[in-house]
């Protein structure tokens, strides 16, 4: 490949990723889903009262139904509410915006372990296209900002390997512990990557001050949320999903195993995919099935290559999984989201072994690969905007918006009843201004008390001003007068009000596919 | 390697309880086109129209996806040595094909220096295998047992590594 093609080269897949990620990212049709809202919010929250939904000021893990999220993705994502306001787009720009600056990080990466442009263009197009990093990219995922900070400091971690500048390996743990506060993941990957490098190097006991330094370093940076270690804050989401509880050892380490081995299925990685549809474009999984040939050849050339740095791209291979493999689901690509950086880049090697296979008619093998790329990143797009939609949905909490819209042009008198046996769509609510945050906060404020931290218990209430979120009793309550029932379709029969007429349904929101998704009735004043 | 490959077979519970399938050779190119059509059909009902959805959502596609779908379920390495979960919990079910431990053979027998020799067999072995998941659809436990046979002769390469380790 010639050279002076190579930045305009580069320049062009960053900006085809960036078109891909940022297009319609604000309504890609499928819904908004509450993790995305609740991250959203609380930056929201955070730009104007200083303090989250629970009116907690600046919080160092953000609580929002029983998950502890970290922190990085809200706080990093507050310019963005400035400048776009509450919306979906502003709580997806940081995700996307990761996902973009991930295809140029990709192509550094590459560049610096194997000293070739080649690869590095060849990751960076991988990464721009590939199906995981598209999907992540157009929600609001923490994970994907957590992936970019651990991949920016892998970079400067082979640098600091190849230059021995001791400023890099500061500046990579930088980077390292910035990716602790974005994703849970990274929290347990980061340090047992960093260890296991130094280990790996062969001459780490030349350099045990620079090492106490930089793990005083990092645990002095790590330190606000290594407190919180153990309450439930910093241990509820390992524990919650783990699969140590009530197992017996041997059982639990086979199918630890068994899920690790998951994540290097070729099965898994290029055809099934995650088995939860809400992580799942119809018919694709995280890569694309032509990529497999090149993931064997380049798993292989990587073997055979002789380099310093080479350890470090396989202990990132081998250390990214075992968080999700920690955990009940197979296949859960979210968790695992550290790993597909290093298998796009043994994609890409294979790439450029597969093109170095063409002595002739190299123009016209490389116009047939990209001929082929091409139908299928359409192929995939067309699947992602038009058929998970119509299939997903519900996954994607689709409809509150439209349930939102309508309210907000109702009488402020009315009271409106959210049939909701999780209690979880209050989110919902105060992402679209219908409760106002000062009055959301109040009442949660009150609800969890000094327990922010350390209880994970369902501490939120049901309650605030004329909004309520709980299981409704039908039977009983749809005598209720001057109220708004609000219930998903597979909630309740349409049998079960349209011949009363005490009860009007006012409206109906349906699904991208045309099926009802929520039936708001209306009981008489 | 005979004999390892006839050890191979013998401590493998993939052979010790197998009736012979009858539908090996078997498929219904006839309904499986009807039923590409069919679902295709239905996507497309419920996506908006727009002149990509020929290109994009089509019977070809279902048909290829479906079986595709069925060749990488066949290259998953829980399919083989870790039967009954995780997957059985969403549904898929799992038989024991292979003892775990002879997943460790598997493993030993990759780094043995006489793969080299069998490579070209197995590469081609497997590619016909799997040309064959995806024109019969085997599934079943007692139907992707042709798929074995790699394993087998990369596990008798593994037990001639460890005799031969254990020998020096």
């Amino acid at each position: 490949m010639k050279k002076k093609f190579n930045t305009p080269a580069l320049l062009a897949i960053v900006l085809l990723g960036g078109i891909i990620r940022f297009y319609h990212l604000g309504n890609v049709g499928i819904g908004f889903f509450r993790d995305e809202a609740a991250m959203g919010f609380n930056s929201w929250s955070i730009l104007k009262t200083g303090a989250d939904e629970f009116g907690r000021f600046l919080p160092l893990f953000f609580r929002s139904f029983e998950v502890f999220f970290m922190p990085a993705y809200e706080y990093l994502s507050v310019p963005f509410f400035m400048l776009f306001g509450p919306t979906e787009f502003s709580a997806r720009f940081l995700s996307a915006f990761s996902g973009t600056l991930l295809i140029f990080v990709g192509f550094l990466i590459s560049k610096e372990l194997f000293k070739s442009e080649r690869i590095g263009l060849l990751t960076a197009l991988i990464v721009s296209l590939a199906p995981w990093s598209i999907f992540y990219s157009k929600g609001a995922f923490e994970g994907n900002l957590g992936l970019l900070f651990f991949s920016f400091a892998f970079y400067l971690w082979i640098r600091f390997i190849n230059t021995e500048n001791n400023k890099l390996f500061f500046l990579s743990l930088f980077f390292f512990v910035l990716s602790m506060y974005s994703y849970q993941a990274p929290r347990f990957v980061a340090p047992v990557f960093v260890v296991f490098s130094i280990l790996l190097s062969g001459n780490w006991s030349k350099k045990i001050k620079l090492w106490f330094l930089g793990g005083l370093f990092a645990l002095l940076l790590y330190l606000p949320i290594l407190v919180f270690t153990l309450s439930p804050a910093g241990y509820h989401r390992a524990v919650g999903v783990s699969i140590f509880s009530g197992r017996s050892p041997r059982l639990t380490f086979k199918e630890a195993l068994s899920l690790y081995l998951h994540y290097y299925s070729p099965g898994n990685l290029f055809g099934q995919g995650d088995y939860n549809p809400q992580r799942r474009v119809p018919n694709y999984s995280v890569f694309y099935l032509w990529m497999l040939p090149l993931f064997l050849i380049g798993g292989a050339k990587l073997l055979q290559t002789d380099s310093k740095t080479k350890k470090t791209l396989l202990l990132w291979l081998l250390v990214s999984p075992i968080p999700a493999a920690l955990t009940r689901d197979p296949f859960h690509t979210y968790r695992a989201i550290l790993i597909f950086l290093p298998i796009s880049i043994l994609i890409a090697i294979g790439f450029s072994q597969f093109i170095g296979y063409f002595k002739k008619n190299r123009v016209i093998i490389v116009l047939a690969v990209f001929s082929v790329i091409a139908f299928s990143t359409a192929s995939f797009l067309f699947s992602f905007f038009k058929v998970a939609p119509v299939i997903s949905w519900r996954d994607w909490d689709y409809g509150y918006r439209e349930v939102a819209e309508f309210i907000r042009d109702q009488p402020a008198n009315l009271r409106i009843v959210i049939d909701d046996p999780n209690t979880e769509s209050y989110i919902h609510f105060l992402f679209y201004g219908l409760i106002p945050i000062e009055d959301y906060q109040k009442a949660a404020s009150a609800v969890v008390s000094g327990q922010y931290y350390t209880s994970a218990d369902e501490l939120r209430p049901q309650k605030v001003g004329r909004f309520e979120f709980r299981k409704v009793d039908w039977p009983s309550e749809r005598g209720d007068k001057n109220t708004i029932f609000v219930f998903p379709s597979n909630r309740l029969y349409p049998s079960e009000f349209t011949n009363d007429p005490k009860l009007t349904l006012v409206k109906t929101v349906y699904s991208p596919g045309g099926e009802p998704a929520f039936y708001l009735v209306r009981s008489a004043n | 390697m005979k004999l390892w490959i006839i050890i191979a077979i013998l401590i493998t519970p993939w052979y010790w309880s197998l009736s012979v399938p009858k539908n090996l050779f078997e498929t219904d190119l006839k309904n499986d086109i009807k039923e590409a059509h069919m679902t295709a059909e239905w996507e497309r009902g419920k996506i908006p129209n727009s002149f990509t959805n020929p290109f994009f959502s089509n019977w070809l596609g279902k048909l290829v996806n479906r079986r595709l779908s069925i060749v990488m379920e066949n290259l998953d390495i829980g399919n083989y040595f870790f039967s009954g979960h995780p997957r059985e919990r969403v549904g898929v079910e799992e038989k024991q094909k292979f003892f775990f431990f002879q997943f460790l053979l598997l493993l030993v027998g990759l780094t043995n220096p006489h793969l080299r020799k069998y490579a070209r067999f197995l590469m081609i072995y497997s590619l016909i295998a799997l040309a064959a998941v995806f024109v019969f659809k085997w599934r079943s436990f007692e139907q992707t047992l042709p798929l074995s046979i790699p394993f087998i002769v990369v596990m008798a390469l593994g037990l001639e590594q460890i005799f031969q380790r254990l020998k020096r």
